[in-house]
């Protein structure tokens, strides 16, 4: 028997009573009608929307249903309220078919207050479930974010990330005890009220054990995915609900801060800490309208040519209570992704200052990877040569090894679009991070700077003061420059020149200075030569 | 015929430690339990694969439609009776390895024990000295035998 006849083997009549089954099984509202607006067919679920009940008589034509219906004239949407948007499509047949997918299927059929896509409670669930506590009774509230779900996302796509959500909110639901409640606020954030008494220990289990879970491998679509999870933690204390679970939140902030993959205690201390950023986020932002940001320079000496042959762009920030070190405002800046401006404003400031020095000094430009990884990088530095003139061999831009760790393929491929332009690259704080041999192979560094934590006492003991000589000698092996920051001292200083290092940047020659003193230094440093060479 | 992620067949390995410190018997108990559940379970959706235990770890390999394997792999983490999962190979095939094999038990396997004396003796598996094709061949041998003993008895 062929499939044909197999087909043909089914008479009319249940044929049509399984055509009904599945029409009324469809998770859309369905009606069929022909030209003159006659219904020749219309689903259970059509009939509900359209408010009315599925015994009342059958609707024999569109003028028949409760909303004002219409034969249409032409395709198209149709609004029904409540009920939702009506979408004609003509048939061949002249006739129409009418289709509304149902709001609560389109959520899928979730009912309110619960996570559409994790079936854990929504934001909205949080205080009801709240209400629900018996006044005065204790609980804890615990606020989560996965870690490193956003590469999940960027990389393996969003229904792999949605796949990780569900997966994730199962094992966090496993982790807890049946009087707790959890709920999914969007993204990649959860959040659980935990029922007391609990003292903290029994707390902090139920966290770990969450942390626990989540940091286990996934599979999804045969792949493995690891993210991990970072809590914070606080108890009521007779606090409002939203005063505890914003405490929460701080606390998880705290607990990223920290390196992420933890559970950390809300403390008092947290909050006027996370304030002093917010105040010094603000105080960045307005620095960069204002222009508060200057641009320092320090001197690099060649040990070669016992000249100086460049200078290292430092930013600094004239506020008008004082000056302020990088370091006391780059994390936050980094976190804020102000570092980008605050980076290219640098950028730009350095290039048009190394512009009006004579050839061949060279400015040496730190740069973010938050700042790299900005898609408008390249041209930003294209831009900035172009403005200022200066010759793209004269500037170099210090990488720092954490950049590495981004995708691979967009790092080399901006590396290599800058060594294109002629712009030098040099590998920043080497040795302080991630440092990989690998690095140099793969990455095409014109220069090596050795972490000042292998020059200077008393960061450098005696086998830091080794690596910093096989550093020198694998810069000669490879061709690659070698330059050691942080020199302080004469004896370092002899020190590296006898282990092979080609320059040095530190105070003992000169701390950072001013654009308008660049000029003089030059002038009078060449005179002086200061460096006592060895005789 | 197009080949749909469904209908290939997703194998996956791992190792974990075993969280359950208990007298050796009351272990092989337990472990007993979780087999008999996994067997009713992955036997449903099509599951099949090889478990590998001793008092330190377990070493598993699933095979079947990646959904379903998915499925049982997230099952399997949430359990509390092991932790620090390690998985060593996923991968898109086209046949089983283990086909008629839902699950199986190696500790209790005399055979087994005399032959990998070394691991059994330890209080857990050296996973790094194992590689996915090493355990999938050990889980292959152990299974061919109990299925040998099976057609014996």
């Amino acid at each position: 028997m062929t499939s044909q006849e197999r087909s043909w083997s089914i008479d009319a009549a249940s044929a049509q009573a399984v055509t009904k089954e599945a029409l009324d099984a469809a998770p859309v509202g369905l009606l069929v009608v022909d030209a003159s607006g006659m219904v020749l067919n219309v689903n259970r679920r059509f009939l509900a929307l359209a408010n009315r009940a599925d015994n009342a008589k059958s609707p024999v034509h569109l003028s028949d249903f409760d909303h004002a219906l219409e034969v249409p004239t032409a395709p198209g949407e149709h609004d029904m309220g409540a009920a939702g948007r009506l979408v004609w499509t003509k048939l061949a047949s002249d006739g129409w078919v009418g289709t509304i997918a149902d709001r609560r299927s389109s959520t899928r059929s979730t009912p309110p207050g619960t996570d559409s896509l994790t079936g854990l409670g929504d934001r909205d669930s949080l205080p009801d479930h709240y209400d629900g506590l018996q006044e005065g009774e204790e609980f804890y509230a615990l606020y989560l974010d996965l870690d490193r779900f956003k590469r999940v996302n960027d990389t393996l796509g969003h229904d792999t990330g949605d796949a990780l959500l569900r997966s994730a909110a199962k094992r966090m639901r496993s982790a807890l005890r049946s009087v707790d409640f959890a709920a999914r606020f969007g993204g990649d954030e959860f959040a659980a009220l935990i029922a007391g008494p609990l003292d903290e220990q029994e707390v902090v289990a139920i966290a770990d054990r969450i942390i626990d879970k989540l940091s286990r491998p996934f599979l999804i679509n045969g792949t493995q995915v690891l993210v991990g999870a970072s809590v914070g933690l606080a108890r009521s204390d007779g606090q409002g609900f939203e005063e505890v679970l914003r405490r929460a939140d701080v606390a998880l902030y705290e607990s990223k801060r920290r390196g992420r993959g933890r559970a950390t205690w809300y403390a008092p201390e947290m909050m006027t800490a996370l304030e002093d950023r917010r105040k010094l986020e603000h105080g960045l932002r307005r620095a960069l309208v204002l222009e508060e940001f200057v641009v320092y320079f320090q001197p690099q000496y060649s040990l070669g040519s016992k000249a100086t042959t460049g200078f290292e762009a430092l930013v600094r920030w004239q506020r008008p209570e004082g000056m302020m070190q990088p370091s006391e405002f780059i994390s936050v800046a980094e976190e804020t992704g102000l570092m980008v401006k605050i980076g290219n404003f640098v950028l730009d400031r350095a290039c048009s200052e190394a512009s009006q020095w004579p050839e061949p000094f060279t400015v040496a430009v730190n740069v973010s990877p938050l700042q790299f990884m900005d898609e408008g990088f390249v041209a930003s530095v294209k831009d900035c040569l172009s403005r200022s003139g200066l010759p793209p061999a004269r500037l170099e831009l210090e990488l720092t090894e954490t950049l590495l760790l981004n995708d691979v393929s967009i790092v080399e491929g901006r590396m290599r679009a800058l060594g294109e332009i002629g712009v030098r690259l040099s590998l920043d704080d080497f040795g302080s991070g991630y440092a990989s041999l690998s690095y140099l192979r793969k990455f095409p560094f014109d220069k090596i700077k050795i972490d000042q934590s292998f020059v200077r006492e008393p960061l450098a003991d005696d086998s830091a003061r080794k690596i910093a000589a096989v550093v020198a000698s694998l810069g000669a092996e490879l061709g690659i420059n070698v330059i050691a920051e942080g020199v302080e001292t004469e004896e370092q200083l002899e020190r590296l020149r006898s282990q092979g290092v080609g320059a040095v940047q530190g105070y003992l020659l000169s701390e950072p200075i001013p654009a308008n003193e660049v000029a003089g230094f030059m002038t009078e440093w060449n005179e002086k030569a200061r460096l006592k060479e060895p005789s | 015929m197009t080949t749909t992620t469904s209908e290939r067949l997703l194998r996956v390995a791992y190792f974990s430690l075993n969280a359950i410190k208990l007298p050796r018997d009351q272990a092989y108990r337990e472990v007993d339990l979780i087999l008999e559940t996994s067997q009713t379970n992955n036997a449903r959706c099509g599951v099949t694969g090889a478990l590998l235990f001793n008092n330190g770890a377990f070493a598993q390999i699933l095979e079947g439609p990646g959904d379903a394997v998915e499925e049982t792999f997230d099952r399997v983490q949430i359990d509390d009776r092991h932790h620090d999962v390690t998985v060593l190979q996923t991968d898109w095939v086209e046949g089983r390895m283990f086909p008629n094999w839902t699950m199986g038990f190696a500790g209790n396997d005399e055979a087994a024990a005399i032959h990998y004396a070394g691991i059994a003796d330890r209080s857990s598996f050296d996973i790094e000295s194992l590689s996915a094709s090493d355990l999938a061949t050990l889980l292959g041998e152990i299974a061919k035998r109990n299925e040998m003993k099976a057609r014996a008895a």
